[in-house]
């Protein structure tokens, strides 16, 4: 445990311990603060029928998601960028060890832009989340973070056999951005993309952190919590094998490291 | 002239070769006209087709500049091909107005794509009622972005971090510039900066040149230009400045 944690922590301090800290605050405090209130105002604008707690909540929950997503993603495009994807791969360990493990302080570090971003939302728009099931909150959150970053796994095996993972990166998060009701209720969505909806991270997540926000009791929220994560063993699952599998058909096909 | 048409010439081949390119291009504007249609369908009395086709279409066109300015350095730096860049009989400068127009002009792609996708599956009303002033508009708003991506540029050719600084650099502008709602709804301080944002001015000046409104075009389109000027002067006062102190700073190349 102690390996893995250091691993994932080098890793990530690779990424933003040399960039200034300009670069951290921009990409992971400015950018997700913003997401939030565009939103929300968005949202105000348009009389949907739902409060600010509806954005704030929904864009937060789904910065966890943009973090979890990402995490292996941004592995991956800085391993092959500096030519060592091949290197990891040959390593004795285990490369759940070495790609998941990283992906650790990526997710506590979005638990932290979820933090900031809520705080940042609640206070422009007056929130009251006093009232809030703070701990169903942080629980909902961490089950976002978790089943996302299954959900980035399968996407980081499709990345290993394209040039560019940021492709593929953005158009998970869009995909879910878009259908796992985070701006609108998915019973606005024909059903037959509701029932993609429901098999996608993220939207029971999305429905469990709204519920604990607003107060709801921890039997209201276990289900929806449950089903998040049942969903991301599911992913990590298919993750796991189609790394595995794109990992041998890229080494076949020689398109590990193009860049 | 010649230099710079062959840059953006070779830019657009380049560029449209990227994926993250294609994915700007192509699924970020059904992305955002879909968030803005099933967000805004509630509103009554706005005009949502204009701001479905033409508030993706102009979120879409941000990225594209945002991405690609920063992403064409730090790809020319990577490469190793920046300090060759800086001391071509071509100036830099001339260079990099050339990527800027083939990166505008393949952003319009996304407005084309919004439009496509607005009234094909969203069944989206968009009616241009004064053609004419809307190309005008396009014209004009490929004009000022060349001025903020200037802009960008220099500030980009300083900084070996511009590929994650400008993840942080959309929502701001997308906020400020009425994309999705109306400035009134931010407070005035928020509508001041938004009013220095050429992406508030080509977005007034297409949804006027659509709705028929030439007393409110007039108006968005000097606006336009004004700001696009402003940023073209700063972008080459800034330009001098960062190229004199990269050969001062010898680091051109760091990486």
């Amino acid at each position: 445990m102690g390996a893995l944690l250091r691993v994932s922590w080098l890793s990530f301090w690779a990424l933003f311990g040399w960039a200034d800290p300009a670069v951290y605050v921009s990409s992971l405090i400015v950018g997700p603060a913003f997401q939030i209130v565009f939103f929300t105002l968005a949202g105000r604008f348009s009389h949907s029928g739902h409060g600010p707690l509806f954005y704030v909540i929904g864009n937060a929950v789904e910065i966890a998601a943009l973090g979890g997503v990402f995490a292996l993603g941004l592995i991956l495009i800085a391993e092959r960028r500096n030519g060592t994807l091949g290197l990891s791969l040959i390593a004795p360990r285990s490369r759940l060890f070495l790609f998941a493990g990283r992906g650790i302080v990526y997710l506590l570090n979005s638990v932290v832009t979820v933090a900031l971003g809520l705080g940042v939302g609640a206070w422009i728009f007056g929130l009251p989340l006093s009232g809030a099931n703070l701990g169903a909150l942080a629980v909902a959150i961490a089950a976002v973070a978790l089943s996302t970053a299954a959900f980035g796994l399968l996407f980081a095996g499709i990345g290993l056999l394209l040039t560019d993972v940021n492709m593929v990166m953005n158009l998970a998060i869009s995909v879910m951005l878009v259908l796992c009701g985070i701006n609108f209720s998915i019973n606005a969505l024909p059903s037959p993309v509701r029932a993609i909806s429901l098999m996608l991270p993220l939207t029971r997540g999305a429905m469990a952190a709204r519920l604990a926000a607003g107060g709801a009791p921890w039997a209201a929220i276990w289900p929806l919590v449950g089903g998040e994560v049942l969903i991301g063993a599911v992913y990590f699952a298919l993750g796991y094998v189609l790394f595995t599998h794109l990992e041998a058909t890229a080494l076949r096909k020689g398109t590990l490291d193009l860049v | 002239m010649r230099a710079a048409l062959r840059s953006a010439a070779m830019q657009l081949k380049n560029t449209l070769a990227r994926q993250v390119i294609q994915f700007i291009i192509l699924i970020q504007p059904i992305v955002f006209a879909t968030l803005s249609y099933f967000i805004l369908r509630h509103r009554p009395g706005v005009d949502m087709a204009s701001y479905i086709v033409i508030g993706s279409g102009l979120i879409s066109l941000w990225s594209a500049a945002l991405f690609s300015s920063a992403g064409d350095l730090d790809r020319e730096r990577r490469m190793g091909n920046f300090e060759y860049l800086l001391v071509t009989p071509t100036p830099f400068e001339t260079i990099i107005l050339g990527k800027i127009v083939g990166n505008t002009l393949l952003g319009f792609g996304s407005m084309a794509m919004s439009y496509l996708y607005a009234t094909l599956v969203l069944r989206a009303d968009f009616a241009v009622r004064a053609p004419m002033l809307f190309v005008l508009g396009f014209v004009g708003t490929l004009v000022s972005f060349l001025g903020i991506s200037l802009v960008l540029a220099s500030a980009f050719t300083l900084s070996r971090s511009a590929r994650l600084i400008v993840n942080g650099m959309e929502y701001p502008i997308y906020l400020v510039s009425g994309v999705m709602f109306p400035l009134t709804l931010l407070p005035q301080w928020a509508q001041v900066i938004g009013h220095l944002v050429p992406l508030t001015w080509a977005r007034a000046t297409l949804q006027a040149a659509a709705a028929g409104l030439p007393a409110s075009f007039w108006p968005a389109f000097w606006g336009l230009l004004g700001t696009g000027a402003l940023y073209y002067l700063v972008g080459r006062v800034m330009f001098d400045g960062v190229l004199r102190r990269l050969r001062v700073r010898g680091d051109a190349g760091v990486y």
